[in-house]
């Protein structure tokens, strides 16, 4: 861990007291590792359904944020991405934000930049799905092995129905309907792949997460169902928490050089997408 | 002319039956296929546009209406060459490399159509030369490229500076747009045009080629 604790003159050493505000999608993880990081940390949960409106999502973000008192806390760590820009523009009041260089909570389950990059050049097409994304309900309720989850519950917000079917038909007829269901679904045949990312389970022992465990299978087979649905072919990544728990250790240093995984933004200054390898930067607000 | 006013009227409430229905009544009338574009489907298009920039419509029924007009149009389009139609001009429109997302793509494809322009859609994941070849192949006045993750919108600023390493830059206008693009980042790249959506996409495309803008209509 880096002497210079962020946000404190002269620089102390020994833990740090970190508010981490997460999107639920990596809850087991976070929690799990928050109970034996080095520091001190509370968690506070966001649903993932916030990532419909990235403007609403941003607000409820830097509100969190505001509502952090400095001190206690040293610095807060967002565990999420760039999320199609709603983290950009937060801004850190008086204590720095720590966030992770990566476009979307993909690349925390992958566990790199790099490797999110090489899945995405190789294919683009692909849908992701996690047993941690797909337990938690796009209504909030856990969906468990008994449960028929929402239709495409995987992690992207690209092309959701505006409405139930039901309500389409009776708002503008069957035939239209019909229409508006084709065109907000057309987006499954660009699509050619669902890849299943399976992270060490939370709630295993180690030496039983090589394949997935009891908890990660009914969630598996689901991913394995869609892409028989939809005609793509089905692959399984192991995923990696190496990002993540560098964030949650404190394993990051305030002038944040280009090659370091996690970003720390310095008091004043706000999240900024780059659009290269940086994927964000600090920059001053506005 | 009754039929043209119900084909207008179809295509705002986004009943592609009737309005395919008021096309081919105003074909077998003997109305001239020109007028049944200028006096039926792009007035009809206008009140769509206008509706959706006042938030009276939203994507959905955009979609409808686009759909109306589109299936009178194709019943008419056949007809045009026969007469002294011009499109306003050639639009190029496609998702840049490595993204599959179509919606809003096609959305201004359509509104675009709707508004008097010829246009080529080259689809999803289009490569730089692609786009290229299709601006030059069909003497292009107008590039749009559409991202809708902030992993391919790189990919705008690669297609432009491949316009411009083939020396042909200065003879398209590029236009981008998409979920996550911004006008700051359309400037960074050095784009001529940010479509913050599909109606504003015919502003900015009417702008771009020095036309007045579509006049605001109240229906």
């Amino acid at each position: 861990m880096d002497e210079h604790a962020p946000g404190h003159s002269p620089p102390r050493r020994g833990p740090l007291r970190l508010k981490v505000i997460a999107c639920e999608v990596l809850a087991r993880q976070v929690y799990q590792r928050a109970a034996i990081s080095p520091h001190v940390l509370d968690v506070e949960l966001l649903e993932k359904r916030l990532h419909e409106d990235a403007a609403s999502l941003r607000a409820e973000l830097q509100r969190r944020i505001d509502a952090t008192p400095i001190p206690p806390y040293d610095a807060i760590v967002l565990v999420y991405g760039l999320c199609n820009r709603a983290t950009e523009g937060l801004v850190a009041r008086a204590a720095p934000l720590a966030i992770a260089r990566a476009h979307d909570c993909i690349t925390l389950y992958l566990g790199s930049r790099e490797r999110y990059a090489a899945q995405f050049q190789d294919h683009p097409g692909t849908y992701y799905y996690s047993a941690e994304y797909l337990e938690r309900g796009k209504d909030g309720r856990p969906v468990g092995v008994d449960t028929q989850p929402a239709a495409d519950e995987g992690m992207a917000f690209g092309s959701r129905m505006p409405a139930k079917y039901e309500e389409l038909v009776r708002k503008y007829g069957e035939d239209n309907a019909r229409y508006l269901a084709e065109v907000y679904g057309s987006w499954h045949q660009h699509y050619d792949r669902a890849a299943f990312i399976r992270l060490p389970c939370a709630r295993c022992p180690v030496s039983e997460t090589e394949d997935a465990c009891a908890h990660a299978t009914p969630f598996r087979e689901r991913a394995v169902s869609m892409a028989a649905r939809h005609g793509w072919e089905f692959a399984e990544l192991p995923g990696s928490l190496g990002l993540l728990h560098q964030l949650l250790d404190g394993e990051w240093t305030p002038d944040s050089p280009e090659r370091d995984d996690v970003l720390v933004v310095p008091p004043g200054l706000a999240i900024q997408a780059t659009f290269d390898e940086r994927v964000v930067t600090a920059a001053p607000p506005g | 002319m009754a039929a043209l006013a119900e084909l207008s009227e179809a295509i705002i409430n986004g009943n592609a039956p009737k309005a395919k229905e008021a096309a081919e009544r105003a074909l077998s009338d003997g109305v001239d296929p020109m007028a049944i574009v200028n006096q039926g489907l792009l007035p009809g298009m206008a009140v769509v546009g206008d509706r959706f920039k006042r938030n009276e419509y939203y994507i959905p029924e955009v979609l409808l209406s686009a759909r109306a007009m589109k299936g009178a149009l194709a019943l008419v389009q056949p007809l045009l060459g026969a007469t002294s139609y011009q499109p306003l001009g050639t639009v190029v429109v496609g998702t840049v490399k490595g993204d599959l997302h179509d919606i809003g793509k096609n959305l201004v494809s359509m509104m675009l159509e709707g508004a008097g322009f010829k246009v080529v859609d080259l689809g999803v994941d289009v490569s730089p030369e692609k786009f290229i070849a299709a601006v030059q192949e069909h003497s292009a006045q107008i590039v749009g490229l559409s991202a809708l993750l902030t992993t391919t919108m790189v990919n705008m600023r690669t297609t432009i500076d491949a316009f411009t390493a083939a020396g042909v830059r200065d003879s398209v206008k590029v236009i981008v747009g998409g979920a996550p693009v911004t006008q700051r980042w359309a400037d960074e790249i050095g784009a001529d045009g940010f479509a913050a959506d599909a109606a504003s996409g015919v502003d900015v495309a009417r702008a771009l080629l020095d036309l007045p803008p579509q006049a605001a209509l109240s229906a």
